[in-house]
């Protein structure tokens, strides 16, 4: 695992764990290193080191707009984390590591996905899957035909789309018998 | 749109760059042959658009739906 990845590792599971606060992410902010100030809906104002950004050169699919995002931790923790668009203050995702809710999602990348992405290997690249977060009734759903693989090195990030038997766009994550993992489809 | 007749083995140029070949045609099936940039995103129209739904509902994601979830996860693992 190079440095770069580790470090955008351990910054989703600091982000996951709740740890980085709006605190931390001010105090981040007034590091020599240069800063980013934005207003959210969710998070209300935030300000966040620049090079925490992550670039989308093709936004997310249906939001081609929105270009820049940066992960911000749910604030009562759990496995969630937000990508935030930097450009438009409504526009988040809730995303999460396939890991925790499914057994063995394989992402078949395509050279041109990976060129695209200037990775040499999925294996350097992060994967991380679009959740979607329904109320009534509720409703927890991933987005595993349409994963997120992210250049931690780069930090340069795109959706793929993927033609995987037994991939859905709403593949259910049951929350209220979570014991352990479960198979995610047929093939995974 | 821009209407064009192809036959088999003929191609358009989109820009300088992107090449769609007419590879075969059989029946109600045309095979298409894409030469493009890597950075182009090709994608089947209907897996696209699906992709594209999925996304819009998933940014209507709420906090405190998220919030519901956590608590929910939270409470199981106790």
């Amino acid at each position: 695992m190079s440095q770069a990845e580790e470090t955008l590792v351990q910054e989703i599971r600091r982000v996951r764990e709740g740890l980085l606060k709006s605190s931390e992410v001010e105090a981040a902010g007034k590091e020599s290193r240069p800063a980013i100030r934005f207003s959210t809906l969710r998070f209300g104002e935030v300000e966040i080191a620049a090079d925490k950004v992550i670039r989308f050169p093709w936004g997310l699919i249906g939001f081609g707009e929105a270009q820049r995002f940066v992960m911000i931790d749910h604030p009562t923790g759990g496995p969630f984390v937000w990508l935030q668009a930097v450009d438009c203050p409504n526009l988040a995702f809730v995303i999460a590591d396939p890991a925790d809710f499914f057994d063995n999602y394989q992402v078949p990348v395509t050279p041109e996905e990976l060129q695209s992405l200037r990775l040499k290997e999925v294996k350097d690249g992060l994967v991380l899957v679009v959740v979607a977060v329904q109320r009534e009734p509720r409703m927890l759903t991933a987005n595993l035909q349409g994963p997120i693989l992210v250049n931690p090195d780069e930090r340069i990030g795109r959706q793929l789309v993927l033609q995987v038997p037994g991939y859905t766009t709403r593949h259910p994550i049951s929350i209220e018998k979570r014991s352990g993992k479960e198979a995610g489809g047929p093939e995974c | 749109m821009l209407v064009l007749t192809r036959e088999k083995e003929e191609a358009i140029m989109i820009g300088n760059q992107i090449e769609v070949k007419v590879l075969e045609i059989k029946g109600d099936r045309v095979r298409l042959g894409i030469i493009a940039p890597p950075e182009v995103p090709i994608h089947r129209m209907e897996v696209y658009l699906a992709i594209k739904k999925a996304n819009l509902e998933a940014a209507e994601s709420k906090s405190e739906g998220v919030d519901e979830v956590v608590r929910i996860l939270k409470n199981k693992e106790k």
